[in-house]
């Protein structure tokens, strides 16, 4: 596999880097109101690994491989463009890359919002289409010092995915992950709200110091409240991921207590 | 100006105050306890700054944000809670410091955010940490409370006198202001010693994913034990008050406290040697 030399180093210099290629984007995104690939890849070493957790990332000093700072390069591309409409630079960046494997796989890590069923669907299905190539690389996430091959990574990052799209299991994670992206695919409203409802019962026991919490631990509740969310509002949650649950909970907690 | 402490992580020739260097590891561990103590919240501590986490969560026009407030690095933002904490040192100037801070961060972030995100000080977030070193004649506390809205202060006490056990210490509950004299003396140990333990907890609150972290805790106070032994060549182990010139380097393990442990309780013994 291949990625942007940009990416490797120590990450002082990574950051350093990913700044300089945000503003190169930005400077392409002006011009063309495109993108271009970086001109400079490097093939991957056998042993390399490929880091997508900054917070794991411990020993920053040393060079590595580290793809999480894909995010630098967005907040450089979008400081560049801030007079203008970074939003659909941002955007455009992201559908532009998602093109490539390195790209798919930062998007499909990264919790990077709007984690709509929609979104995070396309974000899986590039991964999908860029498997083989991923599949020859290892990587850091969560847990510093373990190398997980692609499987293992995805099995990880993506858990919620496979527990909440595709709970039935299957032989392998990219099978898992095929029929998870297809059903977000095709949900509409009424499926995502099913899956949301599947997965409270692992999102309440972590819900603490609530005012109201007889009422917001309740499925009636939301069961209730669900159809009620404007269409941005639910495009926020309607992957179902635990964390935008969570916050979907304490905001209702709030508003309960509000005349 | 005090400098160099030979401990592993800080440069010998740093000019850097004790005082720093100790505030530094504070902080770093309050704000990782916060993580740990709410595991599926949405925290950031101040590695971002307001700028990218409002650009990168979504909370509103990040272009409305001057200079200054682009640099601004709150201690702790809850995106799940809409709270943002300020860590300060327990006294008035801190709490002083503290309000201003938050009051900053508040005027920005309710300006800038979408009006369902309507941000305010943190609350209800407290607790201690017990810091063992020196072959476990000294044991530190650090504790922490948040009796002003988003200003979280922090001081350090020792214990009375020299216990066998950190179990000891935390049930005799007798804990003393530090002298500046064993502060200039210990605090470069205590703050290498917090900077080592928030590593390793990182690394296992890693390993247990989002959930299910091994800390725990007693009665509302978050309780971990760092053991720390001298190592090296002989040296010796100083009473407190009588700090010896030459304080050997820090290393040991993380030891999680006991949950509520019953009055007969076998104390825990720290699996380090030396103790």
């Amino acid at each position: 596999m291949q990625l942007p030399s940009f990416l490797h180093g120590s990450r002082s210099e990574t950051q350093r880097k990913a700044a300089a290629e945000g503003r190169r984007c930005a400077r392409q995104y002006l011009k063309s109101g495109s993108f271009t690939l970086p001109r400079e890849r490097v093939e991957l070493a056998p042993g390399d690994v490929v880091s997508l957790h900054g917070g794991s990332d411990f020993q920053q000093h040393l060079p590595a491989w580290r793809l999480y700072q894909l995010s630098d390069v967005e907040m450089s591309l979008c400081e560049a463009l801030e007079h203008g409409d970074w939003r659909q630079a941002e955007e455009h960046y992201e559908v532009f890359f998602r093109e490539t494997a390195w790209g798919a796989l930062y998007y499909a890590t990264a919790e990077k919002p709007p984690e709509s069923a929609e979104r995070t669907s396309l974000r899986i299905q590039a991964v999908l289409r860029s498997w083989a190539t991923l599949e020859t690389a290892r990587y850091h996430y969560k847990e510093p010092g373990v190398v997980l091959d692609l499987s293992g990574l995805l099995g990880r990052a993506l858990d919620w995915v496979l527990e909440g799209w595709c709970p039935e299991g299957g032989d392998s994670v990219r099978t898992r992950l095929e029929v998870a992206a297809a059903r977000m695919a095709n949900a509409n409203r009424e499926d995502c709200e099913e899956v949301i409802l599947r997965c409270l019962p692992r999102v309440f026991p972590f819900a603490e110091q609530l005012q109201h919490p007889e009422t917001v631990t309740d499925i009636a509740f939301w069961r209730e409240r669900l159809p009620t969310l404007d269409a941005e509002s639910f495009e926020r949650i309607s992957a179902a991921s635990p964390i935008r649950v969570t916050q979907l909970l304490y905001q209702w907690d709030r508003l309960l207590s509000e005349p | 100006m005090e400098r160099g402490y030979k401990v592993p992580g800080r440069n010998p020739d740093s000019q850097m105050p004790w005082e720093f260097f100790l505030g530094n590891a504070s902080h770093r561990l309050i704000a990782y306890m916060y993580k740990v103590r709410y595991p599926t919240r949405r925290t950031f501590h101040n590695k971002e700054t307001l700028l990218n986490v409002i650009r990168t969560e979504r909370l509103g026009d990040w272009t409305l944000l001057s200079e200054a407030e682009r640099k601004l690095r709150p201690d702790i933002m809850d995106l799940t809670m809409w709270s943002v904490f300020e860590i300060k040192p327990c006294h008035e100037r801190g709490l002083q410091e503290g309000l201003q801070q938050v009051g900053a961060y508040l005027a920005t972030l309710n300006r800038i955010a979408t009006p369902a995100a309507r941000f305010s000080g943190g609350r209800d977030f407290q607790g201690e940490v017990l810091v063992q070193f020196d072959r476990g004649v000294h044991i530190w506390r650090l504790e922490w409370r948040t009796t002003t809205p988003g200003v979280t202060l922090y001081r350090w006490t020792r214990s009375r006198e020299r216990l066998d056990s950190v179990t000891a210490a935390y049930q005799a509950q007798q804990w003393l202001e530090i002298s500046g004299e064993e502060l200039k003396q210990y605090g470069g140990w205590v703050g290498q010693a917090v900077e080592d333990m928030v590593e390793r907890r990182e690394r296992l609150a890693s390993f247990s994913g989002a959930v299910g972290v091994a800390i725990d805790f007693i009665g509302t106070a978050a309780v971990l034990i760092f053991s720390s032994t001298s190592s090296g060549s002989g040296a010796s182990s100083p009473r407190a008050g009588q700090p010896t010139q030459a304080p050997p380097s820090p290393g040991g393990k993380v030891l999680p406290f006991p949950s509520k442990p019953p009055p007969s309780a076998t104390p825990v013994r720290p699996a380090a040697g030396g103790m």
